[in-house]
Parts: C-alpha cells; structure tokens; sequence
C-alpha cells in the first residue's frame, strides 16, 4: 500500500514561500511526477513528504495514517537522490545493505535481498566495488537499488537522471517506467523534464512559484492545458500564445488578433480579453492564395517566415504573425524561405483560450446559450 | 553497385600559429615547470635539507659550538652515549605521555564539540565556535604568563578557589607529581580551538545528502553519526591525529620553557626540551645532533604510516 494524501501543505523560508497550499492525494500505484522549472518549490514539497522538512502549514497522511510531525525514518519511504547520496565509504554491497541493517534484519536475510536487487537493476558483478569506482550510470542503479532493497511504501525520487548523458538518460527512463510496471509500487518523482514526465508518469502535478498549476495525467495536461502557464510549459517548441479578444461576430464566436483570424462556432459571447494558444504541430503552413490557406472554421494567422530551423526528423519554421513569433512544425522536403508571406491554418478544436487576466482556461459550455459563455476551469484537487 | 563513401578528407586540421621557430618553443616550454617551482626549491634546500645536513653531519662529531674549536669525528659513539641517558628515556616516556594527553584534548574533544555545536544553529554557532578558537590565536608567552598568574600559590585565582573548597593545593609548577598536568592544560587550552577548527572544516565538506539519505534509510541519529558521519570524517581525524603526534612536541616547547624549565627534575621535559637543553645548556652540539636525527627517522616512520593510512581513507565526497 501507498496512498498518500497532502492536505494544504505549506512551506515558507524567512519571508519567503516556497509551497503554498498544495492538496492533492496519491494514490497506490501511482506514479506521480511533480513537474516544474526551476524554483518552482517541487524539491521542497519531496523534501517535506520525506520528512527531511517540516511543513509550515498543513498536513500530510499515509496510508490513512497521519505522518505530519514523523521523523523520516518512521515514514517507511525510500528516496534517490539527485547526487545519489551513496555512502562513499561503503561497498555497493554494503549500501545496499544498509537500510536493512539499522532495522536489524537477519545477516541471511538481508544477503538474500541484496543479491535479489542487484540482479534486478544488473549490478550484480559490481558489488564489491566503492561508489567512486562507479561511473554515473551505475551509480544511479545503486541509488535505486538502494532504495529497492526494503519494499517501502512509496519510491521518492529527486530528479535522478540529470547527472546522465542524453542517451543513458533515455534508456534509464524506460527501465524506471518498467520498473514501476512490475512493481506496481507508488512512485514521487520530481524532474524538471517534461519528457521525462510526459513518458513516466500516470499523474502529472504541474507547479508554478509553489502552487499547484495543474494536476492530471499526462495526455490531460497536455491536450488540455489548464493554464497559460501549463501551456506554455509542457511541449518543445512550446505552445504559441497570442493575445487576442473574445467576441461574436454574424451569430458566431470570433476570436481576434493582428494578423490572425478565427472563426470557431455559433454562439454569443460578451466581449472578453483573451489569450489564444496554438500548438506548433497544430498549425498548417501554406502560401498565400492556396486554396488550403482559406478555411470556413478554425483559425488563419497572417505572417512571414522569419527562421527555418531543420531538426532531422522536421523543420521548426518561425514566422513573425503581427507582433508575435509562431512556431510552426512542417514536414522536411517542403522548402520555406525566410522573408516569404505565408498563412498559417489550425483546426477550432486544437484552439486553446485562456482568460488574459487570471490566466486560466476557458472552456464552452454549448447548453448554456444565455447566461455566461465561457467559463474558467479551476484546477482538480484530487488525482 | 553500391560506391563506399569516403571519410572525411585527411591533413585539413588547421596548422599551429606561426611566429617562433618551432625548434625553440619546446624547450621553453620543457623548462618553465622548473622555473616556477625553483623559489620553492631553494627556500625548502637553504631552511630544512641544508640544515637537516648538517645536523647528520654534526651527530658524528664531538664539537662544544665554539666556532674556533675544531670539530672532532667520533663515529657513532654520539648514539651509543644518548641512547644509554636516562634522561632521554624520561624525556621519551613523556613525550609519550604528551603525545596521549593531546589526542583526547585536540582530537577527541573537538570531534566531540564538533559534532554537538551541529546542534547550535545560525549565528550563535559561529560565535561558540569563534570563542572556542579564540585561545589559538593567543602567542604562548602570554597564555603562560596568563596561566601563570591563575595558577600563582600567592593570590592565583585557581588556588584561592581550591582553598575555598577546601582542597587547597600549592605551587602546581614545582610539584613533579602535576607540572606535567600544568602543561597539557595550557597547550590544551590552546590547541583545542584548533582541533575544533579542522573537525568543523571536515564536517562542513560533508554533504547533508548522506545524513538525510541515512535517515530515510531508518538510520537513527545515533547510527547516523557512528555508521555515517564519523567514518567520513576519518581523513580529517586521521590528518589532525598526525598533526598531534607530530607537533604536540613543538606545541609544548615554549610553554616547557616558559613555566616549568623541565622540572622539577625533568618531570615534565620532552624531547625537543632536551635536545635545546643538549645542544645549549650542555654544549654539546654532537649529542644534541643524535638525538635529533633519531627523533627525526622515528617521525618520519610515522608520518609515512599516516599518509598511507589517509590515501586508504579518503573516499572523495562527489
């Protein structure tokens, strides 16, 4: 079991506030990545879930139990840390061993469990080594061996592929993943990476300056973004954020912006200050007068092609739309030549509105005909 | 058919910047390391080999350090004397003893200190630790003129607090049975901010990662300290131990001299004591010598023993 539940938890620094309020319940078998920038108070949250910090504010339980004032080692939880925190002066072997020999396990017991991980994570031949005879890649299966070996209630995990090159750090993400599958074990993991969080987790917690933006399993988070903020973090070219005005024009909804033009359905809505989000994958690319660059719904952007960035696989082009910079995917084997007009179309429903002021999402709601149109979706409490 | 394709075109790596004839440049290059290092050289040849020479060199004669007498070649006959003093077996015995005494006072008490003032937060444990070092930074001239006067059979504040306590005691420096005490409380005294100083540094350099990692682990802050932060400290300890059992010799030197002059009857000597009270109470230069140069390999020996013990027990923090 490993169902944890924060309620309100806080946490201030001196004057400053680090996380503010964040609720939100875990439950067994998640895997649950808190996702952020840097900054965003997701290392303090972890730290205060492992009881390595007291909460200034608000409450934390476990498996129904309340672990709020517990001293970590009371929590039954295991953590990897970002620098891997092996005991440099103990064997793999021995670190391994460890968690089990301050709880007094049996010397045949505890044997039988380190070898039993090591062969899990395959470091099986490295057990007599010291840490600093370990490359990174290595030392990071000790850490979770590490934290493996006990069968705790919940894995914390405090953005333990940073320290890997590009390739490792793909290859140890899927084995995490697995790992998760065949354990079936409740899983926080803090990373700053969205694709680590996109491709990991069942539940995403988005945080921005300590509070909780968005919660929601990856495929929510990213087709429905609940702020601007979550927006504009998650996606790589990240979504295209315009500001535009809400209005109803010949019975339909319009959206306005220099440059940019769209038509969305039928309805009324009261004049209303917005910001309009394109993902770049949702965005075709035509020159001007092809019959594909005059849709009757949906969303045409006037620009011209400032950048045409070629990544192997695609082309990222970058078009100056009125005073703002649209990134644009395109298959390769077109050619776009920086300096060309160009219209650039997207489908009504891949249009994203968000409130200008409070920066939330606006969804349509087509039975409330009379009374308000749009209205701001607040973020879910629970997951 | 399939063409193989060539590689990347051979001899295009850019040529070295023109200029100086390439045949001057290495050697240059070759002996500027020599340069750099060569002060160093010098000083360390002029103040400590050239020195050490002729102390080796002086142990086999018979010279009483008048500069016209001639020095007279006795073989070892230095050795077989010094070894044969019981003097110098006191002076060893005590050395010993000293040697003991200030790996509790500069070792273990500051590991000690150390590890509570971790408890004190913030400013107020710069400031125990600032008091603490602060008797470091006193000459120990003036710390024995200090301890001298606190310590004084006539209005000495120590002893006027004995004898209100009914235990009065007398002129601590001349009782052969406590001027050897007399001693190691003052060096003490000086030495354990120092000690406190290096443990303090040992700690700090130990990330909180592995005390944190530990206690989720289940470690308790008991197992923490023992199985976790003392072993990590163990090049700290290990260097510090060194520096006692090096130094502690040198550390008493001048407050040896300063309080006590040996006595009574060499009671609280040491070796360096001796060799200064050979070489110019004694005049005999010969002697003297040997006696430095036996203390000098039997150092050297266990300074070797500690730097291998400290390669074994560096674990390099990363």
């Amino acid at each position: 079991m490993g169902r944890l539940v924060l309620n309100q938890l806080s946490r201030s620094f001196k004057n400053v506030s680090a996380v503010k309020n964040v609720s939100l319940t875990v439950e067994d078998g998640d895997f649950l990545v808190l996702l952020g920038p840097s900054g965003c108070g997701k290392t303090t949250l972890l730290r205060m879930i492992a009881g390595l910090l007291e909460p200034t504010s608000g409450s934390l339980e476990l498996d129904g139990t309340d672990i709020t004032a517990a001293p970590s080692k009371k929590r039954d939880l295991a953590m990897v840390f970002q620098s891997y925190a092996l005991y440099p002066h103990l064997s793999v072997a021995k670190n391994l061993a460890f968690p089990l020999h301050v709880r007094r396990t049996d010397k045949q017991e505890v044997k039988k469990r380190v070898e039993a991980v090591a062969d899990m994570v395959e470091i099986g031949h490295l057990l007599d080594r010291k840490p600093k005879e370990l490359s990174g890649g290595q030392r990071q299966r000790v850490a979770v061996a590490r934290a493996l070996v006990r069968e705790p209630k919940a894995f914390l995990m405090d953005e333990p592929l940073s320290n890997l090159d590009a390739k490792l750090r793909t290859a140890t993400r899927q084995e995490l993943a697995g790992l998760h599958k065949r354990l079936g074990a409740t899983f926080i993991y803090v990373t700053h990476d969205q694709v680590e969080a996109m491709t990991m987790a069942t539940k995403i917690a988005l945080l921005n300056g300590g509070q909780l933006e968005q919660l929601g399993t990856p495929e929510e988070l990213y087709d429905k973004p609940a702020s601007v903020f979550a927006a504009g973090f998650l996606g790589s070219p990240a979504t295209n954020l315009i500001d535009a005005e809400l209005s109803t024009s010949n019975g339909s909804i319009t959206v306005m912006a220099p440059s940019v033009e769209a038509v969305l359905w039928e309805g009324e809505t009261p004049r209303r200050e917005v910001v309009l989000g394109i993902r770049p994958e949702h965005l075709s690319i035509h020159a001007p007068g092809s019959s594909a660059a005059a849709p009757s719904s949906g969303a045409a952007l006037r620009g011209v092609i400032d950048l045409a960035e070629n990544l192997g696989s695609e082309q990222v082009i970058y078009c100056r739309v009125g005073g703002n910079r649209v990134a644009v995917r395109a298959p390769r084997g077109q050619h776009w030549e920086p300096g060309n007009a160009v219209v650039l179309g997207a489908d009504a429903k891949n249009l994203h509105l968000f409130d200008r002021s409070s920066g939330r999402r606006l969804e349509w709601q087509a039975d409330a005909k009379h009374a308000s149109t749009a209205s701001s979706v607040q973020p879910t409490a629970s997951v | 058919m399939f063409i193989e394709t060539a590689g990347p075109a051979a001899g295009i790596a850019p040529a070295g910047p023109a200029g100086l004839p390439a045949t001057r440049r290495p050697t240059r290059r070759a002996l500027s390391p020599y340069l750099y290092i060569l002060p160093a050289v010098v000083l360390l040849l002029v103040w400590t080999y050239w020195p050490l020479g002729q102390t080796v060199n002086l142990s086999f004669n018979d010279w009483n350090l008048i500069p016209t007498k001639p020095k007279q070649y006795v073989d070892v006959q230095k050795y077989a004397k010094v070894l044969s003093l019981p003097e110098l077996h006191q002076a060893l015995i005590n050395t010993g003893l000293y040697i003991l005494a200030f790996l509790g006072i500069s070792v273990a008490l500051p590991l000690v200190f150390a590890l509570l003032s971790r408890k004190v937060q913030g400013k107020a444990r710069t400031a125990y630790q600032a008091l603490i070092f602060v008797p470091f930074l006193i000459t120990p001239v003036a710390s024995s003129a200090i301890w001298r006067w606190l310590f004084a059979p006539e209005g000495g504040t120590i002893p006027a607090i004995a004898a209100a306590l009914g235990a009065p005691m007398g002129n601590i420096f001349r009782d052969p049975g406590s001027s050897m005490m007399a001693v190691i409380v003052i060096v003490g005294w000086q030495m354990l901010g120092f000690g406190v100083l290096v443990v303090s540094a040992g700690l700090a350099g130990i990330s909180p990662d592995y005390a944190a990692a530990a206690s989720i682990d289940g470690a308790s802050g008991r197992q923490i300290t023992w199985r976790i932060i003392i072993p990590l400290l163990s090049p700290s300890l290990v260097f510090l131990s060194l520096m006692t059992i090096l130094l502690s010799a040198q550390w008493t030197y001048p407050i040896i001299d300063l309080v006590t002059q040996g006595g009574p009857g060499n009671s609280s000597t040491n070796i360096y004591y001796l060799l200064y009270q050979f070489g110019f109470r004694n005049f005999d230069a010969g002697l003297s010598s040997a006696a430095g140069t036996l203390f000098f390999l039997g150092f050297g020996l266990i300074a070797l023993v500690f730097v291998e013990l400290s390669e074994r027990l560096s674990f390099y923090d990363n």
